[in-house]
């Protein structure tokens, strides 16, 4: 799940049984055999005709600290795919028009407004941060947002959102709750490290606060300065506060926390969210992300699951320098599960209502990379719009992430307050 | 023991500061800059570094066309190779800036370098993001990094101790080259004089390039040396912006020794914070660190604010033309009417976009009054606009009220910020005051938006749809804009002949008078605090109108609207606009906002919006160096020629349509009818 390019082609390449002939130099070899396994994972080419079946999508991508043009990337490649092998929406191409923006309020509302003028669909869910100002132009527009990740609570609580996956809002529940389980439960005493914005403040003190607090434990939030250059204060605070475990909740300065802990010379357990388990971050730490724990609700492309190996082979054709974090994962997984729902739905019927009331019905639909979702509104009480609240517990080791054990977590739904 | 490491710990972060603040103060004696984009050039440098030293390409600073050349073999290159030519590089850059967008600016209005500062900030950000992306990246330790044992318990990493000898011994350098050597006492002689210093051979174009090379220089020192404690990405290195510019103005931009001490300080300090708040468990937990800068300024302002530099040095000698408006009321309608034609033919998109440029424009007007009419450069209109949006908020949970009574209440809170946040005027001016509200404003953000109680953190607020006698003025049930663009427009126009009245009426008239020369304003009998004062309380008005239309456009408001660099973004393109009129304000919001009706068109038509900022930073620097006055007054004058040809073509003689010169003023010789040129003052009102 988190490899960059070229290592990812090749756990793809290991993962699929490529074999190794002895004959051919081993570039080609490597080349044509990569290339033949992508083609039978694929399958056989079913091009999709006639007139687009259009969406639309607001990224963000121009903010200063934290973007994610993967997500795009990771869309367009599984819409070329089920475009060319899946023969698209009952045979017509899907298409999206994308808007590009910087994670502001105004700026996405201005992009929802781009993407109501052309009139889409609906919107496909991807990445951005701007919270409810869009969702509500949407909602005006009759338009309903499908999937992508649920940076914010409205995307998980408005009434024309659906989340197949939940990727970030719950995810630090969970993490609090495996941070405070390695402390000790009752013995606890978690510090979380967590970035001085809006979000850290509300992540601290809806997620990681409570979940620590409903086993027992201690815990106690650090606050960063987003401005604050050197850490080495605020992780010495840390660790003179007696804490037995550490929780991370900043994604903007992940690197500097991990090797600020590793200069500190702290050995106990960390447990952070997912950014910092992106495999640029991971590369970035230079060795001190190894022992990390969080927690992911996708699979890894190293997992050998029949989907794994198809991302992966979609991946090494469509996007071979994609880095496969959470946000891309969901997102190609958002795609294929569009498709699997409304391949053979007739495009007259292609509305957004529709969609969104075939989604909700019925239990147990096909969740691409993750375990089936059904959206009854009751995996998480509080976020409705959320199908799917599994998560895997994942470690770094050797600059990998790989996944412990084989238990799925999904407690401390009861902690999410209503919004 | 704790205690005194907790203060070693901050070594790091306060040597940073200080290397930053160095660089700014060099820029400052030299050219009289106070350059927002300091701390751009340092990250944009540290990423020449790491590019050389891990996959061996040399980058540029464009995007698009190719950017980077292969001048190693793709393993990288070492260190000891990557720096000099990360330095050597940095000369470079730091020549072509000079050149391009400095030296064309040196006679300019001060706000002019400030609004190409931000745009040169601006265009390296969004090129750094288009180029590496944001993932963070970091580099192996280049001091050395052990743990030095200074006493039982009291372990400090060796690289801090190396980074701030390292500063110590720059400050040190420095001082002792701008005391004692030529070319620093030509640099003073030639800041302090510019003709004087020519008279006996010297150039200050040559002076000052040099400086601003050298600081260059230190930028990317400074980028290079931090890389191994900080995370660099596009974003980071620009939020140190703040302690930095604390650092420089405790160092009264000036001294070399005092900046380094200030810097080291503010980080120590701050530092220190982080173990308190586990100590006394009573002290705010959030934004305390954040806001330490801005306490330092504000103890600075009061305790050293006759030794600032203010008014008369460099770079405070221009500043920008003004108008005078005539005939507000007619304008105003005729304004009203167009605006109306264009929402009937804009489609929803652009009545949306409209809607978001009037916004953008009403906040615009609020720097059009205290930059424009008083000369106060506030970084704080974005607070203003924020603290009322969000009282909008408030007042209808709270109070159960609508529009427009809270509207109008909420921007009276904004008033009392604005007061308060205009205390600092009283004592500074200039790039000192714009520094004070900038931290001011940056304090705000940690303390009041990020707060979940004040802005709904990540949730935001919703605030109620706007109703006058039972008519829905929001944006309708189906999505439609047209009616609250109307209002928009309607409440837009209001407070544009707010402004013109204002700008005409006694108190405009003593605006102009300290904005022209505190002391003569003094002498007739102004009070200048009280003028300044007034000033910032009707600019926190008029900003926090433009907040209440924001937050009844997006319903939902969050913080990230309302940062503290958007204000500067705001004044920059207000200035480009042209900042002493109010036309300027509408050119700004329909023009240069981010996503106002050309930056609409512009996507729509071309899909750019990956490149918008890099577009914007590029304009805004070329707008600053080819129009320093601002574009409104370039079109104000081309608008009158054109109209002086229809009156010739039409043989109506000269005058019938063009304005007469403004009565009560000694203005407007050589400028648009009824403008106030640079260095020229206007009758005050009794």
């Amino acid at each position: 799940m988190r490899m960059r390019g070229p290592l990812m082609a090749i756990a793809a390449s290991a993962a699929l049984g490529v074999g190794i002939a002895e004959a051919i130099p081993a570039s080609a070899r490597t080349e044509r055999a990569k290339a033949s396994t992508a083609a039978s994972v694929l399958g056989n080419k079913d091009v999709a005709k006639g007139k687009p079946v259009l969406f639309g999508a607001i990224n963000i991508e121009t903010q200063a600290s934290a973007n994610f043009p993967e997500v795009r990337e990771a869309a367009n490649a599984m819409i070329n795919y089920v475009n060319t092998y899946r023969g698209g929406l009952n045979g017509h191409p899907i298409k999206v028009k994308w808007c590009i923006t910087d994670g502001s309020p105004s700026v996405s509302s201005s992009c929802a407004k781009q993407l109501i003028a052309a009139h889409p669909v609906a919107i496909l869910g991807a990445a951005d941060i701007s919270g409810a100002a869009p969702l509500s132009l949407y909602a005006k527009a009759h338009l309903a947002v499908i999937g992508g990740t649920n940076f914010t609570p409205p995307e998980s609580t408005a009434k024309n959102s659906l989340i197949f996956t939940d990727v970030a809002s719950f995810s630090n529940i969970q993490n609090a709750l495996w941070a405070a389980h390695l402390g000790g439960g009752k013995k606890a005493k978690v510090a979380v490290l967590a970035e001085g914005d809006a979000q850290g403040e509300f992540q601290a003190s809806s997620s990681w606060v409570p979940a620590v607090q409903s086993v027992g434990g201690q815990v106690k939030v650090f606050d960063m300065p987003p401005s604050a250059s050197d850490l080495s204060a605020d992780i010495e605070a840390a660790i003179s506060w007696g804490a037995n475990s550490i929780g991370l909740e900043s994604p903007g300065q992940c690197v500097q926390l991990l090797t600020g802990l590793k200069t500190d010379g702290w050995t106990g357990p960390v447990t952070s969210i997912d950014p910092c388990s992106a495999p640029p971050t991971i590369q970035a730490a230079n060795g001190a992300a190894n022992g990390m724990y969080f927690m992911g609700s996708l699979q890894l492309l190293n997992s050998g699951t029949p989907d794994a190996k198809l991302a992966a082979a979609i991946i090494a054709k469509y996007a071979p320098k994609l880095p496969y974090d959470s946000p891309a994962a969901e997102e190609l997984s958002t795609v294929m599960n569009i498709w699997s729902a409304f391949h053979a739905t007739p495009i007259k019927k292609l509305t957004s209502a529709h969609m969104l009331r075939t989604l909700r019905s019925g239990q147990n639909h096909p969740n691409f990379l993750s375990v089936p979702y059904t959206c009854n509104g009751k995996a998480i009480p509080n976020y409705p719009d959320v199908c799917d609240s599994n998560y895997y517990l994942y470690q770094i080791k050797n600059g990998q992430s790989m996944r412990v054990g084989k238990k799925v977590y999904n407690g401390g739904a009861n902690l999410i307050k209503a919004s | 023991m704790s205690y005194l490491l907790f203060l070693l710990l901050g070594l790091g972060s306060g040597a940073i500061y200080a290397m930053l603040a160095l660089g700014l103060v060099l820029k400052y004696r030299s050219a009289g800059v106070i350059d927002f984009a300091h701390c751009a050039v340092a990250m944009f440098c540290a990423y020449v570094y790491i590019e050389l030293k891990s996959s061996g390409e040399l980058v540029f600073p464009w995007t698009a066309i190719p950017w980077h050349i292969q001048l190693f073999s793709k393993s990288g290159t070492a260190a000891g190779v990557a720096i000099p030519i990360t330095l050597a590089y940095a000369a470079i850059l730091g020549l072509i800036m000079y050149y391009a967008v400095v030296r064309p600016l040196r006679h300019a209005p001060a706000l002019a370098r400030v609004g190409a500062s931000v745009g040169l900030l601006l265009f390296l950000e969004g090129i750094a993001v288009l180029n590496f992306g944001t993932f963070a990246v970091s580099s192996p330790p280049i001091l050395p990094e052990v743990p030095v044992h200074l006493a039982n318990n009291l372990i400090v990493p060796s690289d801090r101790l190396y980074l701030a000898g390292i500063v110590l011994a720059i400050g040190v350098v420095l001082g002792a080259i701008y005391r004692y050597t030529r070319f620093g006492l030509a640099t003073r002689a030639a800041a302090g004089n510019e003709r004087g210093a020519l008279l006996i051979g010297l150039s200050a174009t040559r002076l000052s390039a040099a400086n601003w090379v050298l600081s260059t220089v230190l930028a990317a020192i400074a980028g290079i040396l931090i890389l191994p404690i900080t995370t660099l990405n596009p974003g980071t290195y620009t939020l140190f912006i703040v302690p930095a510019l604390g650092a420089a103005l405790l160092g009264r931009f000036v001294s070399f020794p005092v900046t380094v001490a200030a810097g080291l300080a503010i980080g120590m300090l701050q530092s220190e914070l982080a173990f308190l708040q586990t100590k006394w468990t009573w002290l705010p937990q959030q934004g305390l660190q954040d806001g330490l800068p801005f306490v330092l300024i504000m103890i600075a302002i009061v305790v050293m604010s006759r030794r600032l530099p203010s008014r008369g040095l460099v770079g405070d000698t221009h500043t920008a033309s003004i108008g005078r408006p005539r005939a507000p009321f007619r304008t105003a309608a005729i304004t009203f009417v167009i605006g109306l034609i264009a929402i009937m033919l804009f489609s929803q998109l652009y009545k949306f976009a409209l809607a978001s440029s009037l916004n953008v424009a009403c906040v615009a007007l609020s720097v059009v009054v205290i930059t424009g009419y008083v000369g106060q450069i506030s970084l704080a209109q974005s607070a203003f606009a924020g603290i009322s949006a969000f009282m909008v908020a408030h007042f209808g949970i709270w109070l159960g009220l609508g529009f427009p009574v809270a509207l109008i209440m909420a921007a009276f809170v904004a008033v009392v910020f604005g007061v308060i946040i205009g205390l600092p005027a009283v004592r500074v001016r200039g790039v000192n005051l714009a520094v004070a509200t900038l931290a001011m404003a940056a304090a705000l953000d940690s303390l009041v938006f990020n707060s979940t109680w004040f802005s709904g953190s990540y949730n935001g607020m919703t605030v109620r749809v706007p109703h006058l006698f039972g008519l829905d003025l929001g944006i309708s049930k189906n999505g439609s804009s047209t009616v609250f663009a109307i209002f928009s427009l309607v409440v837009v126009c209001l407070m544009g002949v707010f402004v013109a009245r204002l700008r005409n009426s006694p108190a405009g008239r003593m605006f102009i008078a300290v904005r022209s020369n505190e002391r003569a304003a003094a002498a007739s009998g102004v009070d200048v605090a009280r003028t300044k004062l007034f000033a910032f309380g009707i600019s926190a008005f008029i900003a926090g109108i433009g907040g209440g239309l924001l937050a009844y456009q997006q319903i939902n408001i969050t913080a990230a609207s309302f940062v503290s660099w958007t204000s500067l973004t705001i004044l920059a393109i207000t200035y480009v606009g042209s900042v002493g009129r109010i036309a300027g304000a509408a050119f700004a919001g329909l023009m240069l906002a981010s996503n106002g009706v050309m930056a609409t068109l512009l996507n729509n038509l071309f899909s750019f919006n990956q490149y918008q900022t890099v577009i914007a930073g590029l304009a805004l620097m070329l707008t600053a160096v080819g129009n320093p006055d601002g574009v409104a007054k370039e079109m104000q004058g081309t608008c009158f020629k054109l109209l002086g040809r229809v009156q010739r073509a039409l043989g109506l003689g000269g005058g019938a349509l063009t304005p007469a010169p403004a009565g009560g003023s000694v203005a407007g010789a050589s400028g648009s009818a009824g403008d106030i040129e640079p260095g020229t003052v206007e009758k005050v009102a009794s």
